[in-house]
């Protein structure tokens, strides 16, 4: 698992194909999600200080250049979520008492709780700000 | 290679932050930094003084919020690390995981920290 890439590849591996490219953007996404969790981890910190200082913070946040990176990390948080849960089949259990579970079904079913969940969060955020 | 490693247990944190960061930061960076600047006042509001301080009040939100951070967290470090490994970085392997590991806990803590100060 801790086995290094063949340092003959040099660090320019994943510019040789498509299927590289594909893996090292996978990769890269996480990149993305840790600044966003980042920025998150801040808001709350200045969420627990006066409004001035937090509005100031949230001004920063909604900056049309913060905008255009949140769009960005956005795609890249995408990237993961379809990533993520089309190689699941490959590492979970094929079989659950004996019986076989179909790939189409386990990612299915994770696209089923990607909508749950972003249906509940998108409604409960709006009404908090709604009311 | 050793008997013992702490590779399963990062790899189970690892994968358990996978699927929250697959389920929870789209919605995410949506709602928190897209719809407001766009222009939508139900999450302008929200994301107001008054209305995150609304959103993280109940104890069973901060617990949730604090644990998805933290494991989302790990999981990020943990492929940035194996990142950095199959790019070569020229740096020694220990050193890689210690700021990989050490940045996923330093915002795990720092997370809970202020969730509490909220």
């Amino acid at each position: 698992m801790n086995r290094p890439l063949d340092r003959r590849l040099g660090w320019t591996w994943w510019t040789r194909n498509g299927s590289y490219f594909r893996i090292f953007l996978r990769e890269a996404t996480s990149a993305f999600i840790l600044a966003e969790i980042v920025l998150f981890m801040l808001l709350i910190h200045k969420a627990g200080q006066d409004a001035e200082t937090y509005l100031a913070y949230r001004d920063f946040l909604w900056h049309p250049l913060m905008v255009v990176f949140h769009l960005v990390a956005l795609a890249f948080a995408l990237w993961h979520t379809i990533s993520f849960f089309l190689i699941a089949p490959n590492a979970l259990p094929s079989q659950v008492a004996g019986r076989r579970i179909p790939a189409a079904f386990i990612v299915g079913q994770q696209f089923a709780g990607l909508a749950a969940v972003t249906l509940l969060l998108f409604l409960w955020v709006a009404w908090v700000g709604a009311t | 290679m050793s008997g013992r490693s702490h590779e399963p247990l990062f790899w189970s944190l690892f994968a358990a932050g996978g699927v929250l960061a697959a389920l929870f930061v789209p919605v995410f960076i949506l709602v928190s930094s897209l719809l407001g600047p766009f222009g939508w006042d139900w999450f302008a509001d929200a994301f107001a003084y008054e209305g995150v301080r609304d959103l993280l009040e109940h104890g069973l939100v901060r617990a949730a919020v604090g644990a998805v951070v933290a494991l989302i967290a790990v999981h990020a470090c943990h492929r940035l690390r194996h990142l950095a490994v199959d790019l070569h970085a020229p740096l020694p392997g220990t050193l890689i995981s210690l700021v990989a590991y050490g940045g996923a806990a330093a915002v795990a803590v720092l997370t809970a920290v202020f969730l509490a100060l909220v």
